[in-house]
């Protein structure tokens, strides 16, 4: 990791919604082809962390650096411009939009590339072959799973160096959880940087390269994804262990 | 039946440009989440910039639309980037408001610029009648489907196969998911304005042939019908958008071949209530109304016209200033004096048009405030307060007691059975609903000859005379100075006594949060029936006031302005806080004394301080409550 610059470095920032504070003063670095993991309760701060990467909350304090240049106050735009694709919360795929606009809609940044973009899209309609069944269907009437795919796929359009995930797993089934992290298991095998927040724990880790626990806004605990896992105090509090 | 084929063929041309108008809306509505209410300024002057072109500058008309269309998109950007983004994070409402305020600058500008009188349009197409079997069609028709068609059917291709035609539903549908998709949501939005104004001025321009005449009064019922026609077809959708106008534009021109013309308006505006009652979430359907706190009697998560909250989910603490209700009795001993030492009847006949201006600001703030529904339609329980006294003292000579009570009473009758088809709206579609309202009181004052004698109004309404105090006669300006003044306070401290009961306390808890409220098992429409009662007696009451101290009662005094007027002095003075709707009302309705010579720019002013206000003190002068 030391090798070569870091992708993400957040630096000691504080995070206002209004007057109450959500962060408070985290750090955080990804380094290049790192998976990072954010984990914690609700509340404890992981969205607006992955928030404010992506320029959708400003930081009132402290700064954060994409790949060597600051983006503080830069808008999300900007920000995706630079490599980055997003996977939301709750996946927000486009419910009136049928899942082929939806997959073009993650290439946006991408959209002057017409050839290369047929190309890709054969790869997505080859790599999830239910999306391709569905394409003419309206996103919004897919399962939950589904959708999870087609948000996966839609940020894989945008040919990220850098992902930004937020809670994949959350209202999945077992068997959609384990989809999705083969697929972000097959993203980390291309060199994909991932900075990933989640409740699920335990999938996160055996993923992650490295994570941090944020607890009440504040990084509580950080380290390698292997001493965390066996964290007494992580597992105890995040991996149900006994 | 050649006359009922020839009418709807006519009704499709019409229908068509209704189409284009309602398609402003609803892109705009789509991606910005608002309604926009200056649609039908836009509209206006596009086609008023066509008419310039032609007129003074000869230009043919194809050139002159052209360039109409291009300066009205520009506009529609510049009014994303005045009106609306600095209002990012303000109140829900605030953003309607501003668009109101814009739309009233532009409205009252257009009246400076290119007079008040309606004028021929310079240009028209061939008036060439063609026979499909016996029904008649004229070229103009023709050429105003053709390009309404058009249009749409160029606005549906852009919007389906390119990739910002894409990004903008992507905006519409999830403005959050847009931005991290890359797609830059500010730009998407300023788009939606600028095609809004495109859309508006092309509308305008084929008005201004069918109709064969522009004025710049023409944005608002335009405008409304366009919104009629949009929430006929569900809002938010093209061919909803397209089958609302269509139907309106024949709906409306069967209404004027087999009613009459002159009901052509009235009856379009009662199509939209009926609307609002039976399907508030039109033809097609469409949940995204609810986004808005738009329909369904359930709706209310989110307080749309509570100035107290905002996108931002925290609530700024604001403080509110208002009297006690014996405070009003204090404020009113103290005016009483005025007519001892001042004996100007020019400044006595000031004073008493403040009173009645309080009276009617303090009737908007109740409704529009305490309960949450903003009315834009209130100078028809103005008017028709009014028109009850004068027809009955006027023919029939009754005295002051018998024809206020009857005013108080019968207007606060039309006010509840006009809020009837809002109780299942709030937030902005509420909003238009009372602008419909409003617009069909006029329209009846202006076309129900036989009883308010039309235009010409009603002529020499008798001095008051009380029967209560011994048949006491108001004769002159500081007899009638007392006589308002006492009712005026005596009605703004009962006001006050409802908005500080606990009947006041329900009013707020259905603004801000209806389904709260609904779950908590109060009465919703009971309480908002009721707060339309009472401030339809209360507007009732000052119209009643109006007609004896102005001794003529005509439909210009209760135009859609009037209504702008008092609406803007309710949120001036604070949306809910009576005491800072009689502080505004009072100073707002005294201020053009101060402006001899400049009567024209006085909405512009209004407008301008609404705008302001809503930038630097969105709560109002004294605080919302």
């Amino acid at each position: 990791m030391a090798e070569t610059q870091p992708r993400i470095v957040i630096d000691a920032i504080d995070v206002h919604y209004g007057a109450v504070q959500a962060l408070f003063g985290v750090s955080l670095t990804v380094g290049a082809r790192e998976v990072v993991a954010v984990l914690g309760g609700n509340a404890s701060g992981k969205s607006t962390t992955i928030k404010s990467v992506l320029g959708l909350v400003r930081p009132t304090k402290g700064t954060i650096t994409l790949d060597g240049a600051p983006v503080n106050g830069q808008r999300p735009d900007a920000i995706i411009a630079r490599g980055v694709a997003s996977v939301p919360e709750g996946r927000r795929v486009f419910p009136e939009m049928s899942v082929y606009e939806n997959l073009l809609l993650g290439a946006y940044p991408r959209r002057r590339e017409a050839r290369e973009l047929a190309g890709d899209l054969e790869r997505v309609y080859d790599a999830f072959p239910r999306l391709k069944e569905r394409r003419a269907q309206l996103a919004g009437t897919m399962s939950g799973g589904e959708q999870q795919m087609l948000a996966l796929a839609r940020a894989w359009l945008r040919k990220p160096t850098l992902v930004c995930i937020d809670e994949p797993s959350m209202g999945l089934s077992p068997r959609f959880v384990d989809q999705v992290y083969e697929v972000l298991q097959s993203w980390k095998a291309q060199g994909i940087t991932i900075l990933l927040v989640e409740q699920n724990a335990r999938m996160a880790l055996e993923l992650a390269d490295r994570a941090y626990v944020l607890q009440h806004g504040r990084v509580a605990v950080s380290g390698t994804a292997r001493d965390l896992a066996s964290d007494p105090q992580v597992r105890k509090a995040y991996l149900g262990a006994a | 039946m050649e006359l009922f084929l020839s009418q709807i063929l006519n009704g499709l041309a019409i229908g068509q440009v209704y189409a284009l108008i309602a398609l402003g809306f609803s892109l705009v509505f789509g991606v910005a989440n608002i309604i926009n209410f200056a649609q039908g300024a836009l509209f206006m002057l596009g086609a008023f910039i066509a008419y310039s072109a032609i007129a003074w500058f000869g230009l043919p008309l194809i050139p002159a639309a052209i360039v109409s269309v291009v300066i009205v998109a520009i506009l529609g950007l510049l009014l994303e980037r005045i009106a609306l983004r600095p209002l990012m994070g303000a109140p829900y409402i605030a953003p309607f408001l501003s668009t109101l305020a814009i739309s009233t600058i532009i409205d009252q500008s257009a009246e400076i610029i290119w007079s008040p009188e309606s004028q021929p349009f310079p240009a028209s197409i061939s008036s060439t009648t063609f026979f499909i079997g016996n029904a008649y069609i004229t070229v103009t028709d023709l050429v105003i489907f053709g390009f309404g068609a058009a249009a749409t059917i160029a606005l549906t291709l852009f919007v389906s196969y390119t990739w910002t035609g894409r990004a903008l539903r992507a905006t519409a549908q999830d403005p959050a998911a847009a931005a991290q998709l890359g797609i830059r949501t500010d730009v998407m939005r300023q788009i939606a304005f600028g095609l809004a104004g495109a859309l508006g001025a092309l509308s305008g321009i084929l008005v201004a042939l069918y109709f064969q005449s522009v004025f710049p009064q023409m944005g608002i019922p335009f405008g409304l019908k366009g919104f009629a026609a949009a929430l006929l077809g569900g809002l938010a959708r093209i061919p909803g958008a397209v089958v609302g106008g269509l139907l309106l534009g024949i709906g409306e021109t069967l209404a004027s071949a087999y009613v009459g013309d002159s009901y052509r308006d009235a009856i379009a505006f009662s199509l939209l209530l009926l609307m609002l009652l039976v399907r508030p979430n039109g033809l097609l359907g469409g949940g995204k109304l609810n986004a808005l706190g738009g329909s369904g009697a359930a709706a209310g998560a989110m307080p749309t016209t509570s100035l107290l909250a905002s996108a931002s989910s925290q609530l700024s603490a604001t403080r509110a200033y208002y009297l006690p209700a014996w405070g009003f009795l204090v404020v009113g001993a103290a005016f009483a004096l005025v007519p001892l030492l001042v004996s100007s009847t020019y400044v006595l006949q000031a004073l008493i048009y403040g009173f009645i201006f309080a009276l009617l600001a303090v009737s908007v703030s109740l409704v529009s405030g305490a309960a949450g529904i903003l009315s834009i339609g209130h100078a028809a329980f103005f008017g028709v307060g009014a028109y009850a006294v004068a027809v009955l003292a006027r023919p029939y000579g009754l005295s002051a007691d018998v024809t206020l009570l009857a005013a108080v009473v019968l207007t606060a009758l039309v006010a509840l059975i006009a809020a009837i088809p809002l109780l299942k709206l709030s937030g902005h579609t509420a909003a238009l609903g009372t602008l419909a309202i409003g617009q069909i009181g006029f329209l009846v004052f202006l076309n129900w000859v036989s009883v308010t004698r039309g235009p010409m109004g009603i002529l020499n309404i008798p001095h008051p005379v009380l029967e209560v105090l011994g048949g006491l006669r108001f004769a002159t300006t500081g007899q009638k100075y007392w006589l308002v003044l006492g009712l005026v306070v005596i009605a703004v401290v009962i006001a006050e006594r409802y908005v500080s009961s606990p009947i006041g306390r329900t009013w707020r808890a259905i603004r801000e949060d209806r389904l709260a409220a609904q779950a908590s098992g109060l009465p919703v429409r009971r309480y908002i029936l009721l707060a339309f009662a009472i401030s339809g007696a209360l507007a009732g009451l000052a119209g009643g006031l109006f007609a004896y101290v102005q001794q003529v009662v005509s439909p210009e005094s209760f135009t859609v302005e009037t209504s702008i007027l008092i609406l803007t002095m309710a949120v001036l003075g604070g949306l809910g806080n009576l005491s800072g709707a009689v502080l505004t009302g009072f100073a707002l309705a005294i201020l053009p004394e101060f402006l001899r010579g400049f009567e024209e720019w006085r909405m512009i002013i209004y407008g301008l301080l609404l705008l302001v206000a809503l930038r630097v003190r969105p709560q109002g002068l004294l605080g919302a409550r």
